[in-house]
């Protein structure tokens, strides 16, 4: 295969216009945040693409952040992980240091480390990322592929076409959902619906539930799981987004059935082994929130994924001991799919997202079901 | 055969059987990138292997590692001879690239005529994909 330069990545940029047809034109970015950080995702193959990007010694051009990885890169995560693996991933990380990415390894930039403003044109991967992006904040990001967005950051442009564009913005269909959204988890199960029923396309929703930030959060990264749309306009949530017509020329209904189908697709045949908390990251984990976990009664390891900076304003308030004492891991750096849970032996799990239920189960091959976390805490005291 | 106007992604040659599918696939945890084995749970191409096929697919889904893992079944001899679109998503596309795989998109009216199993040619020449009748 050819090697990698400058032009390579420029031809990247270039791609969506050979579909269209029109004159290529790029927009520069303000921030970008690249996915494909996991070894688990990147394998072999990907880690020496990386690796022969960063000797070319191009540095990014804008503020960019980094997904999470398969591990937490410490000392204490060195002993979920087998050394080998340990060690790709800190090749890894040393490959986007030397391109000068900062190292958040967070799926959440949105919230910490790389917040966008509304209008801002940015080249991000992480599909719930973009989503939250365009459909909460209104900046403007095209779903790009993790690489896609490495090669923006490094030539400081990205192409100027889809959602870049007012016209690419439109919701192409409208979602009629009257049933209740009272958890994440019910969230999550709209989202991944509307993305089934939506494919490629821009929804348009209207659903109270989706009001509360933690619900979005589940419904747009479930949405980005089944569905390819970068966006999704929310009635009181999204910007502009009364400035679009109520009247859309398809019109698709989801029922409370609908979503009970999608539910019943991750019903656990087995006991749960271990409680995971996280997908994506759990930024600012409340107090409450954390000592409910703890003051269950139950045998159930609970692992709560987060980012690093987040970990160490924990470990500051000396409350990362009494967690682990009550069997609550907080794990850094790592997204859900995480290198313990092989490590640990887990075979059966439970969660409370639809898209980290998804992915554990096809890529991690791991049962896992789901359950809002109140009904998590309630269940375990 | 009956030859069907296309628009060239990604340019290249490619002879063989058309493996399709009608919903739309997440390559990052629907593939296993040293296989080429679909493992989608309740995906209709469930089980099916993509390598040595000209593999149709509306549009991809999901994450945006996808690229890393048409990479890797590059890497691993076991990619599709070519991949042909209704829609080009910049996941699919960029793997591709990266990867050296042909990629074209087709019309509607094409993408109906593809017959999983039927024999598919996309020239490497020119824009255009032969279809067994």
């Amino acid at each position: 295969m050819r090697g990698i330069d400058k032009e390579r990545l420029l031809e990247l940029l270039y791609l969506p216009f050979r579909a269209s047809g029109e004159r290529p034109s790029l927009v520069r970015i303000d921030r970008a945040h690249v996915s494909g950080v996991s070894y688990l995702n990147l394998g072999e193959a990907g880690l020496h693409l990386l690796h022969d990007i960063s000797e070319t010694g191009m540095k990014v051009k804008a503020r960019t952040t980094l997904n999470p990885c398969f591990v937490e890169l410490s000392e204490e995560g060195s002993r979920f992980c087998d050394a080998l693996t340990f060690e790709k991933q800190n090749e890894i990380a040393q490959c986007f240091n030397k391109m000068g990415v900062i190292p958040t390894f967070s799926c959440t930039p949105y919230l910490q480390g790389n917040v966008p403003k509304r209008g801002e044109h940015l080249a991000w991967a992480e599909s719930s990322a973009v989503l939250y992006s365009n459909s909460v904040i209104g900046a403007w990001t095209n779903k790009e592929s993790g690489i896609g967005a490495l090669a923006a950051a490094l030539i400081g442009a990205t192409s100027r076409t889809g959602v870049h564009l007012p016209e690419g913005r439109e919701p192409q269909l409208r979602i009629e959902y009257a049933g209740d959204v009272d958890d994440e988890v019910k969230a999550g199960a709209l989202g991944y619906a509307v993305g089934e029923a939506s494919g490629d396309r821009i929804p348009f929703v209207r659903s109270e539930g989706l009001l509360v930030r933690s619900n979005t959060i589940e419904f747009l990264a479930a949405l980005g799981t089944s569905g390819g749309a970068p966006m999704a306009v929310i009635e009181s949530v999204s910007p502009l987004a009364r400035r679009y017509p109520r009247k859309r020329p398809t019109r698709t209904a989801l029922s409370e059935h609908d979503i009970a189908e999608v539910l019943e697709r991750f019903t656990l045949g087995n006991n749960p082994e271990a409680v995971l908390i996280g997908c994506p990251h759990l930024i600012r984990p409340s107090v409450r929130e954390l000592s409910e976990l703890r003051n269950r009664r139950s045998h159930l390891p609970v692992y709560v994924f987060t980012s690093r900076l987040t970990k160490a304003r924990l470990a500051k308030s000396n409350i990362l001991d009494k967690l682990l004492e009550d069997g609550v891991h907080i794990v850094a750096d790592a997204c859900i799919m995480w290198c313990g849970l092989k490590t640990l032996g887990y075979r059966t799990v439970v969660t409370n997202s639809v898209k980290g239920a998804h992915y554990l189960r096809n890529q991690m091959h791991i049962e896992a079901g789901l359950k809002p976390l109140k009904e998590l805490t309630r269940e375990l005291e | 055969m009956k030859t069907h106007r296309v628009k060239t992604i990604v340019a290249g040659g490619a002879k063989g059987k058309i493996l399709k599918s009608d919903l739309p696939l997440s390559f990052l945890g629907g593939v296993d990138p040293e296989t080429g084995r679909v493992t989608e749970e309740g995906h209709v191409l469930r089980g099916e292997i993509i390598a040595g096929t000209i593999f149709a697919l509306p549009h991809s889904k999901g994450s945006t590692v996808g690229s890393y893992v048409l990479y890797s079944l590059v890497a691993h001899g076991v990619a599709p001879l070519a991949i042909l679109m209704k829609k080009m998503d910049m996941v699919t596309a960029t793997g591709c690239v990266l990867g050296e795989i042909p990629l074209a998109i087709v019309t509607d009216k094409t993408w109906s005529s593809l017959r999983n199993g039927g024999s598919a040619e996309l020239s490497a020449t020119s824009p255009t994909l032969r279809l067994s009748e």
